[in-house]
Order: C-alpha cells, then structure tokens, then sequence
C-alpha cells in the first residue's frame, strides 16, 4: 500500500502529518518511518522549515534524516514569497521522493507558500507520489481548512478556533496537533462543526497518521490519534450563538487511535489493529453492540 | 419534566450533579430549591468535617437567602461517624425533600460515604422521591463508580484515572466536574473502559446534570455539559504491560450540550428541550 515510486505513476504519495515533538534521536519511529517509506538510503528529502522563525531548523532536520539514513536532503529555504517562485527550488521539488515541513508557525508557512508555484508543486508532485510530511504547523498546514490559533479547553465555545486557508493536501479534514498535551479537544470540535461534513484528526506529540493512497490512516508513535467524524454532527442549541458562549453539538463520532491501528477515512471503520510487537498484547475489552 | 416533588409513589427523586463551587452556580441552587418545594422545602446539606471544607455552610446560607423552608446541615467527621449517625440526623434525612452533599476531595468522600448507613438511607429515600443533588467532588460521588482522582489530557492510558466506590444513585454512569478548564476527557474515557456501556457525563464548573426519574438529563447553567456514549463502542483495547501506553477506543459518541437542550439517558438520544 506504499505508493509507488515510478515517476509518472498515477498514485498519490502519502501525507504524514505529525503532532509535534516527535522523537528525532533515541527512537525516531515516526521520522525512521518517512525515510523509509520515502527510499530509505535512495531517497531524497526537502525540508522546509519556513514556519519556523529559528535559522538552524533545517539543519537540525537534515542532520537528523542524515543520521536516520536517508540519501539525500535538500533544505529550501522560503523567506520572502518570492523565493516560491524560484526555478532552482521548483528544481529540487521536481526530483524529490519526500517532503518534511517543519513545526513553528502555520500561518506564517501558508502566508509565505500559498498561491504559489511552490504550493502548486506540492499539491501536483503529492498528486504523483511524492510523500509529504509535517510537523506541528506543518501538520496543521496540510488541510484546506488550517486552525491558525485558538484557546485550549474540552467544550466548545464560539469563537474559540480561527480558521485559514492552508495548502489543500487534506481536504475534509482539518488537523490539529500538540492534541493531549495542550488540551485542544474544543477548538477542534469548534472547527469541526463550521465545516460541513468535515472530520477532524488531532494528533498528540510524537504520534503521526501516515494517510495512504487509499485514504487508509495509520497511526505511528507513542501517543494517540484522535478522530473527530462530524458527518452526522448538527449544533444543538438551533439557535445563533455569540462569542465565547457554549457551543452545543450532537451526534459527535470520537475514535482514539493508537500504535498500529488502521482507520479507513473514507468509509469512517477500523481496518485493522495492526500486527506489530505491541499489538499482540491487545486485546478486545469491549465487543460490538450495536 | 421540571415537576415539583415527586408527587406519584414510587417514582424516584431528581439525581441532580453540579460542576464547580458556589458563587457560580446561583440559578442551579435556586432551581434545586424550587425542586424540593421553595418554601416549603426541608434540605439537607451533608459535608465532611466542616474544619476540612466549608462548602457546606456557604450552601447553607445560599439556600437560607432563597428561603427555603429549612435547612440541616450535616456533618459527618468519619465512616464510623456515618455508621452510627444519631437518630435526629437519620430523622432529619428522613424528612428532607432533597440532599445536598458538597465537598472539594473525591477521596475523602469516597471514603467517609460510600457504603456507609448514610449512603444506604439517601439511596433508599432516593428510590422513594427525595431528590438528591452533589456540587463539586459530590456530583462525582453520584454513581456507583467515582473517579477520585488522574492525570490531564485528552488520550485515555491506562495509568490516567483512580476510580473509587461512590453512592450508587445510578449505576451505568460516570460523572466528572470542572470539565471544560481541566482537561479531564481522558481520564473520563479511560473510567468508562473500566465501565463497560456506561455513560460518561462531564460537567462544566456553573453548569448541573437535572437528571429526572424518566433518565432524561437537562442541563441547567452557562456552560456545557459532555456526553459521551460507549454503546456502539467497536473496540477498545488495554495494552496490559504498559500502564503509560495510550488506550484506543473505536467508535465513542460525543454530545455536548448546552443549556435547553435534554439527554434521554435510556435511549441515549440527545434533542432540544420541548
């Protein structure tokens, strides 16, 4: 299910969004995971650390895909939205197996990117499979509908999310990241709920969903993917409602995920609990109702 | 479905769990008043040893300024002390159209309350029409499982909650307070794995679960209450050697309600009040 490497393959890449704070030195399971989904020694990798204000993200990664294995690394290096029209960089993108965005600040990553020949190369060369990775904004930047910042908190409450257009990689899905360790449940549900018959996915820190070709997610790491299917989802109160109150919903499907666990996002069921060394400890606690 | 006292035999008392402390949570004192019979009514107030908590003299000044009828409030320092409680105070329960009982730590009430005579006598009158309400760690104590205690965040692991025996008002229910500000949802779907088909209601601070002897739940307060519904859970699944690990659960039910809105607890069904 790995998309094919074959230029020209009409195969989608994967796109990997990640929670933020993944493991990069003792057990980078989720990093050693793109590298060799991307080739292994034979890939080639570009990061963009554009959503980050510090100068040496780039070279943090590439030293760290180094060491991880992977073939080659290419930094690009976007300051001014100008650069995303460059013909070396579009170079580069051309002859890439992977892409890793890294963390810092979505709305700077898409102010800079969006609605430019870069972000076009992105959309096509994913398109044709190249895989694309994001960490933290990077992830958040992944969707059509990008949580730019909101407040933290369980209930949803109007206003408590802003949504921004982001590079479409993703397209019923809004993402968010850093989900369990900064409580972000609410705003998601707020976002989820502005989007008609939209889902949303919240990834914890050093956890990824790598989404396939077959829109089949699979979660690697050591936290929980959480998955928010607002397709029945409706505002409960009916009525109009003003900022900062309660926003009341029903019909909320809630699905934790973790380590293994394959999820079909099209058909919204569980395709399998994974085989792994920690799925064998698993077991059913709780059998079908219905 | 507000109805004053239970007024048909037999049908049993309101069950009525309010998030957060007091100041905020005026309209829901003064709708539990009501409940009881405004003027009329004769409330308990029940607490731990007031040196430890105050709440419940706070409660009983606020029930005194909605003038109700008259308020007892009860004391209990230990489980011995809930074991052999003094005839007037099992009297005073035996009166009472509703009990309160307040406190700030879910152990220690867990502790002094749960499977004590007390806690037999307000089942007992329960059953029989007194309605019975807990604020803060009270609203906790409700059904038979309490969670007494865990960590933040939203991924539910297996190290994440402490459950503890509670009244046992009802039985496929897990209650949590000060919902919305402190991150309890995994802790709440971890109590509920532990729970089986059970009903998780988490409560936010100024906000009450009115929860009727039809098991219809109407939520009262400025702010949201969160059901979460594991009857049509699909899988969930403990990592049994790893007690940090997270937890998957497939296929929750999330409603968050609002004031004006109702949840059938026997169907569950959440709809807008009519």
């Amino acid at each position: 299910m790995h998309g094919g490497r074959p230029h020209g393959n009409a195969t989608r890449g994967f796109v990997i969004p990640i929670g933020g704070a993944e493991n990069r030195v003792q057990n980078p399971v989720v990093l050693r995971r793109f590298v060799k989904l991307c080739g292994g020694p034979r890939a080639h990798i570009a990061v963009i650390p554009t959503a980050s204000s510090l100068d040496d993200t780039g070279q943090m990664y590439e030293s760290v895909f180094g060491q991880i294995g992977a073939g080659r690394i290419s930094i690009l290096p976007f300051k001014k939205r100008s650069d995303c029209e460059s013909k070396q960089y579009l170079d580069v993108l051309n002859c890439v197996d992977g892409v890793f965005m890294t963390g810092g600040d979505q709305v700077r990553l898409t102010e800079l990117l969006n609605d430019t020949s870069v972000a076009r190369s992105l959309r096509e060369r994913n398109a044709h499979g190249v895989h694309i990775a994001g960490t933290s904004a990077g992830a958040s930047a992944m969707s059509s509908a990008m949580i730019a910042g909101g407040r933290s908190g369980a209930t949803p409450r109007a206003g408590m999310v802003e949504l921004a257009p982001g590079f479409g990689l993703i397209d019923r899905f809004v993402i968010d990241q850093h989900f369990s360790q900064r409580d972000r449940l609410g705003r998601l549900l707020t976002a989820v709920a502005s989007i008609p018959f939209g889902a949303g996915i919240g990834l914890d820190e050093d956890t990824a969903a790598f989404i396939g070709p077959d829109n089949t997610l699979e979660v690697v790491g050591s936290g929980s993917v959480t998955i928010i299917d607002g397709a029945v989802l409706r505002n409960a109160s009916g009525a109009s409602i003003d900022h900062g109150q309660a926003v009341g919903l029903t019909g909320v499907q809630l699905h934790i995920l973790v380590d293994g666990n394959k999820y079909d996002l099209a058909n919204h069921t569980l395709v399998s609990l994974g085989l792994g060394a920690k799925s064998r400890l698993t077991h059913d606690a709780t059998t079908l109702l219905t | 479905m507000n109805g004053s006292t239970a007024s048909t035999v037999d049908a049993r008392g309101f069950i009525v769990a309010i998030g957060g402390v007091l100041p905020r949570n005026g309209e829901i004192v003064q709708r539990f008043a009501d409940l009881c019979g405004g003027k009329c009514a004769r409330i308990a107030v029940i607490s731990v040893s007031p040196e430890i908590d105050d709440s419940g003299a706070r409660y009983e000044r606020a029930f005194r300024e909605l003038g109700v009828g008259r308020v007892d409030v009860i004391a209990f320092e230990n489980r011995a002390a809930c074991e052999s409680a003094e005839s007037a105070t099992r009297d005073a329960l035996a009166r009472a159209h509703g009990v309160l009982l307040v406190g700030q730590d879910p152990a220690l009430l867990s502790q002094t309350f749960s499977g004590t005579a007390i806690a037999q006598q307000i089942a007992c009158r329960n059953a029989e029409g007194m309605h019975v309400a807990g604020a803060c760690a009270g609203a906790s104590l409700l059904p038979r499982q309490t969670i007494i205690g865990g960590a933040g965040g939203t991924t539910p692991r297996a190290d994440i909650v402490k459950l503890a025996p509670g009244l046992g008002l009802m039985d496929q229910l897990v209650i949590d307070q000060h919902f919305r500000h402190q991150d309890r949802l995994g802790r709440m779907l971890m109590a509920l794995t532990y729970t089986p088909h059970a009903i998780g209601i988490g409560i936010d601070e100024g906000t009450a679960a009115f929860i009727g002897p039809d098991d219809v739940l109407e939520v009262v307060g400025g702010g949201g209450i969160t059901i979460i519904d594991t009857s049509r859970l699909q899988h969930s699944a403990i990592h049994a050697e790893r007690k940090h690990a997270p937890v998957s659960m497939i296929g929750l039910h999330l409603d968050i309600l609002v004031e004006g809105s109702v949840y059938d607890l026997s169907a569950h069904l959440a709809s807008m009040h009519s």
